[in-house]
């Protein structure tokens, strides 16, 4: 095996054979959703079976990080031959070594299948979902043991603190980052070197280091899975911030909720402290940097800055304005630079392969503005309606279409595609004819989105636009601190109008009001979480307004959701009258003789959609 | 304090550096609504009502002005058409949650307001703009209301939810509560009245600390005293805002050490402050965190000794450490917190308040101040502290530098750091 595979993978890393002098190296995916799906019991099996065979010094398996794919799990790659396999049970175990190890063939009905049957079996870099994907931050995300530090290490690990400390002043370091042109992966977008800059430069000793690790979005898992397949990167990244900004201490504030991340996050502290790697004198250049943990509040809210330094002050974790900032008076009062997990990450191979190399991936020019392009890859999650959902990280500037049909492998169920929503719950929604648009964090502010954190929800046609509105705003209630006026009145107020919408007790003037509260809890909220929740509102009425409009005028809910809005009946050109919906209704609302059409009482009909769910000539329809 | 100039719908002022815009607003006459804010209170910026637009170079923002700090050549508008559609929003708002509050009514009405487009929820007679909150907190120091639930279900409650041990029934939050939603319950005072006897009934003012001892004789019928109806005629507020704020100031934070600006400081941490004809005296946070958890106050200042400025004024323990507070200035000792002795636990929860140590009749107050560390330099005198006593910590082994680290550290450290911060006072004035 090569280095080009890996290449064309898009993994930036230089070659890798297989360690230890093993014939076969099977890596089972360990991530959450892996692991949950039993990845744990199929390498007891796979143990037991070589053994079995007593092939042990023959074939080396081992668990690796969260391959992203998490749809389809437990997930294996199997080298030499980068063969990937999907959704394995110990069950499929002694045949797998059979063909495999035995044989020599892939067990082929596990093989990972692209959507239209090729009938070979791909490599990783022909699988779309791998193939378009570019990986920087996680790098070595089912390469190396998270656990094992010097895992990390064989694979460049601490270099780029060794070379920062050794050759570069503090000053170095921050303009190679402002060269670099990386922008703040928790959201804003916010240039990182510039941000190190001010806290380098803001008056007040000790100065802090933080890392967010809150997490808080709905299906957002980009920073736990890096902090699980790859710890050290990210405390690497945070020592070289401590050393150009002057910081001895960082902490990581982390989601209470995560509690595989803060072990291997504990574990990799322990381990780093152990080599020298973090703590007094590192590189025996006199620099010392700690380490701590800090266990979140639990709340969205609490992710947002001045929100989670109240917090790991002991203080209730609510926002303050924001009129000073946090970069100079941050924890206890200090300048502090907090960044999130992915920001860290992208760190140490921006100073190992210069700011150069990392402008060469993305858009826009960052030569003479920090905020004049997107530069590196961005990790998103990528859920809803496509094939393949999962975690992917992408160079900045792909096309979202590449995202969703290339990697995502398009829409289920031969559906229309009808929108993707990009920023987490208060992100808004792009539609289709926007799928052209390059990925970055103007681009999409430009239309009404945001990066955010990286989620990316998938819709198709059965997916009602107001209905989607509502149920992001429900959410975004429930996380509100409720500390200002608009955003803890308003958001329940929008939420009202939406209902009266999907419920057909609206008029036109209800979409002006929406229009209008949403624009003043945007511009008046006090923090940013106010500021950007009216965001699936306003975005949908740009570009789904008619939908909207059928609600109101027509009384008509265009995708068939809003159960007020539709009715239920069945074709009888279409029906054979099979008596399978009659048998399933709950209601008993349909009737009909067994072979002639059957028809459903509407007065009855309570609109759960079974009849629809298992009619299968699909006569059942929806107005 | 530098001034800076900035232009007010088009007339031009100036201001102090980073003083609240809204100050500078209304100082020239023009009106900006405001429902949480306060004087006397720190700005809180949740009823959005203030909003102005400041222009700074190309840049227009939309900014709450009680707590937006000014800035040279500030271009500010306070009543664009954009402003007053969010106001009228807003105050579409605050009706449709208090519909039948009159004062809720008056200013949105003074926004052109009258009726609310959006459904009355639950109709509730508090706007949640937290000056009971902040009342009970920054001023009368008892914090014993505060903020349950988040969200559309946030209330005004107690902490957990119990009867507030800390309540001393000022009737503070009553008084500044806008909407009239918050009343005293009886059943607080009745508690007291039960179950203090008449010897241990203290008054109010006692209870929050600033006189030292008065037993009250109404049964906590506060307006059936004396006293509270003579501060009321004499100020025209309720007795408590009256009297607090010169008092109790709100701390601000230098690093974890809180440090009132408004005070004198001697090199030994003890502050000073006049109030009348009286110097109020007390230790500053930095020394009570450095001691730590403080167990017991012993005080050398007795009413009626003359004390010279250095001398031992009083002695702090805290299991094992112990620290010897010396007087800031000279002159007669007139009373000492007899609370904070019985209960010295008042230090920890408030130095620069409930927690002061004595009342002293200074020899000229004014010529004594020039030697203490005064408003102007006591942020960059306790940062510099700090960091020496951060570097001290690290030298003896403590990287963490965290609040409450003091009773951490050994004994021998203790004295070690307590000598570079408090010996030299001995020997000085
Ligand atoms: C409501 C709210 C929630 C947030 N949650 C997170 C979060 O979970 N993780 C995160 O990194 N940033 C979050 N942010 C953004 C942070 O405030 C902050 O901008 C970010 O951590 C800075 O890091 P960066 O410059 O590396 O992006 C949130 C912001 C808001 C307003
Ligand atoms: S915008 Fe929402 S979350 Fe932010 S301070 Fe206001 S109420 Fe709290
Ligand atoms: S007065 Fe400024 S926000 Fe309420």
């Amino acid at each position: 095996m090569s280095a080009t595979p890996h290449d064309t993978v898009g993994r930036d890393t230089t070659g890798d054979a297989i360690p230890g002098g093993y014939r076969i190296h099977m890596m089972l995916c360990a991530g959450t959703d892996c692991a949950g799906r039993g990845s744990y019991r199929v390498k007891e099996a796979l143990e037991r079976e070589i053994t079995r065979h007593g092939l042990s010094h023959e074939v080396a398996i081992g668990m690796s990080g969260c391959r992203g794919h998490c749809g389809q799990g437990p997930v294996m790659v199997v080298n030499p031959g980068e063969i990937v396999y999907q959704g394995l049970s110990e069950h499929d175990v002694p045949r797998l070594v059979q063909e495999h190890v035995l044989q020599g063939r892939p067990l082929q009905e596990r093989v990972h299948t692209l959507p239209p049957q090729t009938g070979t079996v791909p490599l990783i870099s022909e699988i779309g979902f791998f193939g378009k994907q570019r990986l920087l931050v996680l790098r070595n995300r089912g390469i190396i043991d998270p656990e094992v530090i010097d895992d990390y290490i064989v694979r460049d690990g601490y270099r780029a603190l060794s070379t920062a400390l050794s050759t570069m002043t503090p000053e170095e370091v921050i303009q190679e980052l402002i060269a670099s042109g990386l922008r703040g992966r928790g959201g804003g977008g916010f240039p990182t070197g510039i941000k190190w800059k001010t806290c380098r430069e803001a008056p007040g000793h000790p100065k802090y280091i933080v890392c967010n690790a809150d997490e808080g979005d709905p299906g957002a898992y980009m920073d736990r899975t890096i902090i699980e397949c790859d710890p050290h990167a990210v405390l690497e990244g945070m020592a070289i911030a401590g050393y150009a900004i002057g910081a001895r201490k960082g902490y990581v504030y982390i989601r209470n909720e995560y509690p595989l991340a803060r072990e291997c996050l504990e574990k990799a502290i322990a381990d780093a402290r152990e080599y020298g790697l973090l703590g007094e004198n590192i590189f025996d250049r006199g620099f010392d940097f700690e380490v701590s943990i800090h266990r979140g509040a639990g709340a969205f809210v609490c992710g947002e800055s001045s929100a989670l330094m109240a917090s790991m002050e002991g203080r209730p974790g609510e926002p303050r304005a924001k009129y000073i900032h946090t970069v100079e008076h941050g924890l206890w009062d200090r300048p502090t630079n907090l960044n999130n997990v992915e920001t860290y990450a992208n760190v140490p191979p921006i100073i190992l392969r210069g700011a150069q190399w990392f402008t060469s991936i993305g858009t826009g020019d960052v030569s003479e503005n920090p905020w004049g392009g997107s530069k590196g890859t961005k990790v998103f999650s990528l859920v809803g309606k496509v094939h393949n959902t999962g975690l992917v990280e992408v160079p900045m500037g792909i096309t979202l279409r590449e995202i969703v049909f290339d990697i995502g492998g398009g829409i289920p169920k031969g559906k229309k595609f009808k929108a993707v929503q990009t920023g987490g719950p208060s992100g808004g929604v792009i539609p289709e004819e926007l799928l052209d648009l390059p990925v970055d964090f103007d681009q999409l502010t430009r239309v009404g989105s945001m990066m955010g954190s990286g989620g990316m929800i998938v819709m198709d046609e059965t997916d009602c636009m107001v209905d989607i509105a509502r149920y992001f705003i429900d959410f975004l209630i429930g996380e509100s601190c409720g500390k200002c006026l608009p955003c803890r009145e308003g958001l329940t107020q929008i939420s009202t109008l939406l209902n009266d919408i999907c419920n057909g007790e609206a008029d036109e003037h209800t979409i002006t009001l929406l229009e209008e509260l949403s624009n003043t809890v945007k511009e008046c909220s006090l923090c940013a979480l106010g500021g950007s929740a009216p965001n699936p509102v306003l975005s949908t009425l740009r570009y789904f307004r008619d939908e909207y409009e059928a609600h109101v005028r027509e009384k008509r809910c265009p995708a068939g959701v809003c159960k007020a809005l539709i009715t239920y009946s069945i074709d009888p050109a279409r029906c054979t009258g099979c008596t399978l919906c009659a048998r399933n209704c709950p209601q008993d609302a349909i009737s009909g003789e067994n072979k002639k059409p059957h028809s459903i009482a509407v007065d009855l009909c309570i609109k759960c959609g079974i009849c629809r769910d298992v009619c299968p000539h699909d006569a059942v329809i929806v107005h | 304090m530098t001034e800076v100039r900035l232009t007010i719908d088009g007339r031009e002022t100036t201001a102090p550096h980073r003083s609240p815009l809204l100050d500078a607003i209304r100082g020239l006459g023009i009106d900006v609504p405001t429902l949480c804010h306060m004087d006397g209170l720190e700005p809180y910026g949740v009823c959005r009502m203030c909003i102005v637009e400041v222009k700074r170079g190309r840049r227009t923002r939309l900014v709450t002005s009680c707590n937006f700090p000014v800035e040279q050549g500030l271009e500010v508008f306070t009543d664009t058409e954009r402003i007053r559609q969010h106001r009228r929003i807003l105050a579409e708002l605050m009706l449709a949650r208090c519909p039948d509050v009159p004062k809720v009514r008056e200013l949105a009405a003074s926004v052109g307001v009258t009726t609310s487009r959006f459904h009355t929820m639950a109709a509730s007679d508090c706007v949640m703009c937290g000056l009971c909150v902040r009342v009970c907190d920054e001023i009368v120091g008892a914090s014993a209301l505060s903020f349950v639930g988040r969200g559309n279900v946030r209330i005004v409650g107690t902490p957990w939810s119990v009867d507030p041990e800390s309540c001393i029934a000022c009737g503070a939050c009553v008084y500044v509560c806008p909407t009239g939603a918050m009343h005293m319950e009886e059943k607080t005072t009745e508690r007291w009245r039960r179950e203090l006897g008449s010897d241990k009934r203290m008054c109010r003012y006692a209870r929050m600390g600033l006189i030292s001892y008065k037993i009250c004789p109404n049964d906590f019928r506060c307006a059936e005293c004396e006293v509270d109806q003579r501060i009321f005629e004499e100020f025209g507020t309720h007795p408590i805002l009256a009297i607090a704020p010169g008092l109790r100031q709100t701390p601000i934070k230098v690093g974890p050490f809180d440090v009132v600006e408004d005070r004198f400081y001697s090199r030994g941490h003890a502050w000073a402050t006049m109030t009348g004809d009286h110097a109020r005296v007390g230790m500053d946070d930095f020394a009570r965190q450095l001691v730590g958890p403080i167990g017991k106050v012993i005080m050398h200042a007795m009413p009626g000794h003359t004390i010279r400025a250095g001398d031992a004024a009083a002695t702090v323990t805290s299991d094992g450490h112990s620290l010897t507070l010396r007087a800031p200035v000279s002159g007669t000792v007139t009373h000492v917190n007899g609370a904070v002795v019985d209960d010295p636990a008042l230090l920890d929860e408030d130095c620069y308040g409930r927690g002061w140590l004595f009342t002293i009749q200074p020899d000229d107050f004014y010529l004594q101040s020039r030697r203490l560390v005064g408003r102007e330099q006591v942020k960059a005198w306790i940062d510099e502290q700090w960091q020496r006593l951060a570097h001290a910590l690290e030298a003896m082994g403590h990287s963490e530098l965290t609040p409450g680290f003091a009773h951490r550290i050994s004994h021998a450290d203790f004295v070690e750091l307590s000598k570079e911060h408090f010996e030299s006072e001995a020997t000085s004035p």
